[in-house]
């Protein structure tokens, strides 16, 4: 791999990896103490309409599908805490709609030719500058509301009626925390695509909730287990020609089944 | 006389149908108060309106003569704890801080004074030692003790607990409720239970809540337990046990209606 870091796109997608790896593993851990895995697939997959409609109207995908993606979280946040019994309901139709809108703008798009694929299943390889560029903006925003609004958040993910207790807005920061959920995904789509998304932002930090004693060690921890498994798909990817996205997901899935195995055996030694 | 909780001509509903209606209900700054129902009869709902986070749709709440919008800072609430996820990475000194959110600056975090009273609040309820463990390490009974810590920061003039015992053995709820009676001496206690047999050992005073609601004299269990129908909610054998093995004087405990025998 070595010698592939003298290529501008493979440099890109390090510094990609790194970056979306940071802010995967902050949101990731937000998105799994607040069991909000589910909303986030559905916020996943409805931004295809954000890129399905940039594509359409000539705008930058990035900016379609940020835009688009933070329009499903809004409503999926008011659906939610509007109607708590139906939200498994609602994120279905968000997610299935979305991914529906943008087929049909993809369809009316002319002249398209570009591979869908790569939305779906990533392309770390073709990160651009301005890729760079957004994905860091997206990251110092998320990092300086997460630092500002930790104790909140943390109120909140623990136990909202207590936090609304003490005066803090439950709506709001439900309603924050999912909108930063759609930005982190969007990054993440060029790294590992939308489909495969939920995964990069589940499977680190499952492994960390186990280890951490606190948010932030989790959020730090889950940031590292990330870099470490993007990076070691990317190489799988380059050494043997794999999809990258999909490599990366391998990776974590692997490191998971080892993790599991090991602590369980381990408890039943103590046990012992 | 001043009250420490006074409800006057309280109606709540969620949707159409009231869920608690033409509610009153005094409270003296001394009292244990148990409250009792069954489920879906308004009780958490009740809980809820006390500590301000509903409002009612008729009728007036006064917490130490203010409405308790205004004065959620004086109050001790511990919620139901099925919503709570015991996975979550968090150190017991971290939760009991948070019952000193309010007014807080972003960023920076809580002071040394504060840490310090956190750590006296976990000393009231016999759990310093525990302050730097991981919150998913501690028993049932212990995490409920925690919850009380939290409550009891900031100083609070009453303390409301909604179902502290629910999945705790009688050896777990009769000590949540000795500490309960011993932070009595300070402050006005309310608790909503499913634990009749157990809460009517500590409290002074038990309101009824099904709807609309009722006082009891505590003196008199069997009446508590007559009086509102409460056997068609337990078997016999459960009704035995809570009224003590020598079961009801009056009917000794052969003439209740069982869920059973229906």
């Amino acid at each position: 791999m070595i010698e592939a870091l003298q290529f501008p796109f493979f440099q890109h997608a390090i510094v990609a990896g790194i970056l979306v790896s940071l802010a995967a593993g902050i949101i990731g851990s937000l998105i799994v103490v607040n069991r909000m895995v589910f909303l986030s697939g559905g916020i996943a997959h409805a931004s295809y309409g954000g890129i399905g409609m940039a594509l359409y109207f000539g705008i930058p995908v990035f900016l379609g599908a940020s835009l688009f993606a933070v329009a499903a979280a809004m409503l999926i946040a008011y659906l939610t805490l509007h109607d708590k019994t139906r939200s498994d309901t609602f994120i279905g139709l968000i997610w299935a709609v979305g991914m529906a809108i943008g087929v049909i703008f993809t369809d009316m798009t002319p002249g398209y030719h570009t591979d869908l694929m790569s939305y779906l299943f990533g392309s770390i390889l073709a990160v651009t500058d301005t890729d760079l560029w957004m994905t860091t903006t997206l990251l110092g925003v998320i990092v300086t509301v997460v630092l500002f609004r930790y104790r909140e958040i943390v109120a909140v993910s623990y136990d909202s009626e207590f936090a609304m207790l003490r005066g803090i807005s439950v709506s709001f920061y439900h309603t924050l925390m999912l909108v930063l959920s759609a930005l982190t995904v969007v990054i993440a789509i060029k790294v590992v695509g939308l489909i495969l998304v939920i995964a990069m932002l589940t499977i680190p930090v499952y492994i960390a909730e186990k280890i951490a004693r606190s948010l932030w060690q989790m959020m730090i921890l889950s940031g590292v287990f990330c870099l470490i498994f993007t990076l070691s798909g990317l190489w799988l990817s380059y050494r043997y020609d794999l999809t990258s996205g999909a490599s990366i997901i391998l990776v974590s899935a692997a490191a998971l089944i080892l993790f599991v195995s090991v602590r369980h055996l381990t408890k039943k030694i103590v046990k012992q | 006389m001043s009250y420490a909780v006074e409800v006057s001509d309280l109606t709540f509903a969620y949707e159409r149908e009231p869920i608690l209606e033409r509610i009153n209900f005094r409270m003296e700054t001394s009292d244990f108060m148990a409250i009792i129902g069954p489920n879906g009869g308004g009780k958490s709902t009740f809980l809820k309106l006390l500590v301000g986070l509903l409002s009612p749709k008729q009728g007036t709440i006064k917490i130490f003569g203010e409405p308790p919008q205004k004065i959620r800072g004086i109050l001790g609430y511990v919620p139901q704890n099925t919503h709570i996820n015991i996975e979550f990475p968090i150190r017991v000194l971290d939760v009991v801080l948070m019952g000193y959110h309010e007014g807080k600056r972003p960023l920076f975090g809580y002071n040394e004074l504060e840490k310090k009273r956190a750590t006296e609040a976990l000393e009231k309820v016999g759990l310093a030692h525990r302050l730097h463990a991981k919150i998913g390490a501690l028993s049932g009974g212990e995490r409920q003790r925690v919850m009380i810590a939290r409550a009891l920061c900031g100083s609070p003039k009453l303390l409301i607990l909604d179902e502290p015992t629910s999945n705790l053995d009688i050896e777990g709820q009769k000590s949540i409720y000795t500490l309960l009676q011993h932070l009595n001496k300070h402050i006005p206690v309310i608790v909503v239970s499913h634990d009749i047999s157990v809460i009517l050992e500590y409290a002074n005073k038990v309101a009824y809540i099904n709807r609309r609601l009722t006082f009891h004299d505590i003196s008199d269990k069997n009446r508590v337990f007559h009086t509102h129908g409460l056997e068609e909610h337990f078997c016999e054998v459960e009704l035995l046990q809570m009224l003590g093995a020598d079961g009801c004087d009056r009917c000794n405990g052969t003439s209740f209606q069982t869920e059973k025998s229906k």
